[in-house]
């Protein structure tokens, strides 16, 4: 007989919160030799059981058998890097249902798109949900690259964690740069010729990686191949890699960010078990007790002499506390998407036509901040210098910034610093979205949107 | 009826069971959405393809229109009337008895042995697919007004 039979099933005693052996045919199904090839752990809902089906369990030994306590706060991360990696599922699983139907061709690409609309099951639906989901994955992997450096989080052990999330940060815009061509209609021709005519701002070699980039001197057949070759084969391939370093890191760092008692949570030092009361106090509080006299033990603590210094255990189980809040929270990002792609269709302009350049010609929203300081300034500064030195800054941070603490008040410099940065950016992109009109006119939104998404 | 299981002794606090439990009953209301998502969508879907294909015929149909009379109309004539070099297009005759697939095979790759060239990129023309396929929307559409015209081969026009 095989090991896996005799654990708990069989030895009761192994499991002292368990009385009786269950009889009946699903009793008899779980005990049976074929069940157990599958499912290793017998289903015990005590300490050892939940310990036991954690870590034989390949999925859920993505996880710590333990988490700290905190971790399990909505607030302690807002789940935005594991909302991140769901849109990246989601988006992965639709990508593939569009590349079904779709063939990288001047010719034929706006035609597949119409023809998600007349003709494709879900078609129409499906591209929705990659659209939002797209534009939904940059927004939470920036949010996610602000929470994790206001935390403090890319502190030592955890600085080279942040240069790959700095890089995944780099490879999902790519992803949304590279997709925003494949329509073929005139929001994507004229957003790519924009995004692209940037490169060429680089001094001495700038043409040929333009030229490179879009393989010719226009967005044309060429630039839709590639395109197409990095963002369903190149890209996944990168991010996938990298999202699999970044998770394993955050695994094998602790899940968690230490704290000092200061900064805790409030719930978390009032579960602490309240010190035992001192004899003195004890004596003071009660007179008749020891007759308002203090024994001479009464006055020595009554921890052992030799104290070990042992952290409070504050973990709790993974399974099911963490991983029941991490399948409600995918659900939840997944109706949002849904919810946004019933209501919301992705837009589809006209064919892609050269010759007509439609006013404005916008880049997508996650580069109008860019655009904005490029109508502003010279090229070589706001189109090369300050989007260079901002990702240089991003990736070097954990290493110039060595304050090992993480509350806000003991950085300042670097919360100020970062915070003004965050404005300036968020500022010049909503000018960029919301405030700019034909020949990049300033236009105040509620008179014409020129929103393009 | 269902057997009373004996229960292991609880080893967590309770406001962990509990908020545990608000998590389950929002994982519930989120299924809801996902299913009310879905099943509005399929209700929805037959019409939105309607109108989709509506708009996509009118659209071909107009930049069909403009193609056939840049490209074409040298030889078929005006709005596909008849020139007397090629086929009167919009007849009967014509559009009746051929398929779109067939028009399209026609127009991308030409008709040997006649003055009717290959118009298909593959083909070493200058049309795309699409545009092919718009011609096609185009003469389509012309069928449920076109004349009677015995003539066509030779392009005769309606008298």
């Amino acid at each position: 007989m095989s090991d896996l039979k005799n654990s708990t099933a069989e030895h009761p005693e192994l499991e002292p919160g368990r009385t009786t052996v269950d009889h009946g045919i699903t009793a008899r199904i779980k005990r049976s030799d074929t069940w157990r090839s599958m499912f290793r752990h017998a289903q015990l809902d005590t300490p050892r059981g939940r310990a036991l089906q954690s870590f034989s369990n390949f999925f859920l030994h993505l996880y710590p058998v333990r988490i700290p306590k905190r971790v399990l706060r909505l607030r302690y991360s807002f789940r935005l890097g594991f909302i991140a990696a769901v849109l990246f599922f989601i988006l992965l699983l639709t990508g593939v249902y569009l590349m079904f139907v779709y063939t990288p061709s001047v010719g034929s690409a706006y035609g597949d798109m119409q023809r998600l609309k007349t003709g494709v099951g879900f078609g129409q639906l499906i591209r929705n949900v990659h659209r939002w989901s797209a534009h939904l994955m940059v927004l939470v992997v920036g949010l996610h690259l602000v929470r994790v450096f206001y935390a403090g989080a890319y502190k030592k052990p955890r600085e080279f964690n942040w240069v790959i999330g700095v890089m995944l940060l780099m490879i999902t815009l790519m992803f949304s740069f590279t997709g925003y061509l494949l329509p073929c209609d005139q929001l994507s021709y004229w957003a790519v010729t924009v995004g692209t005519n940037l490169v060429h701002y680089v001094p001495v070699f700038g043409g040929k990686v333009q030229d490179l980039l879009i393989g010719g001197q226009q967005v044309g057949q060429s630039t839709l191949l590639r395109f197409y070759a990095l963002h369903v084969a190149v890209l996944p391939g990168l991010l996938v890699t990298m999202l699999a370093v970044h998770i394993w890191r955050v695994r094998k760092d602790g899940f968690a960010v230490e704290r000092t008692n200061v900064g805790a949570f409030a719930e978390e030092t009032s579960e602490r078990p309240p010190a035992a009361p001192s004899a003195v106090a004890m004596a003071a509080a009660a007179p008749e007790l020891y007759g308002g006299r203090v024994r001479l033990l009464g006055v020595v603590d009554r921890e052992s002499v030799v104290e070990e210094a042992r952290p409070v255990d504050d973990t709790v189980f993974t399974w099911p506390h963490m991983l029941v809040r991490h399948v409600v929270v995918a659900l939840g990002t997944a109706a949002v998407v849904l919810a946004l792609a019933v209501t919301f269709t992705a837009p589809l302009r006209g064919l892609a036509n050269p010759n007509v350049t439609p006013e404005p010609a916008k880049a997508p929203w996650y580069f109008a901040g860019l655009q904005e300081l490029l109508s502003r300034f010279d090229p070589l500064v706001a189109g090369i210098l300050v989007p260079t030195g901002a990702v240089l800054i991003f990736v070097l941070l954990p290493y110039i910034d060595r304050n090992p603490d993480t509350r806000a008040s003991h950085r300042k410099v670097a919360v100020l610093v970062f915070s003004f940065l965050l404005a300036a950016a968020i500022v010049l992109t909503v000018i960029g979205t919301f405030f700019r009109g034909p020949g990049w006119q300033f236009v105040a939104p509620w008179t014409h949107s020129y929103i393009e998404l | 009826m269902p057997r009373e299981r004996p229960q292991p002794p609880p080893f967590e606090p309770e406001w962990l069971e509990r908020s545990l439990d608000r998590y389950l009953t929002w994982g519930l209301v989120f299924m809801m959405v996902l299913l009310a998502g879905f099943v509005t969508y399929r209700v929805r879907e037959p019409g939105l393809r309607r109108t989709a294909a509506r708009e996509q015929q009118a659209s071909y149909n107009a930049l069909g229109h403009e193609l056939f009379n840049a490209s074409c109309a040298q030889c078929h004539g005006r709005n596909a009337t008849g020139a007397g070099s090629a086929p009167t297009l919009n007849s009967t005759q014509f559009l009746k008895t051929t398929t779109d697939e067939q028009i399209r095979v026609l127009v991308s790759g030409g008709v040997s042995g006649s003055s009717m060239p290959a118009w298909g990129l593959d083909f070493g023309g200058t049309m795309t697919d699409e545009q092919v396929r718009q011609v096609v929307t185009y003469l389509r559409a012309l069928e449920p007004k076109a004349p009677s015209i015995p003539g066509w081969r030779k392009g005769d026009s309606a008298k």
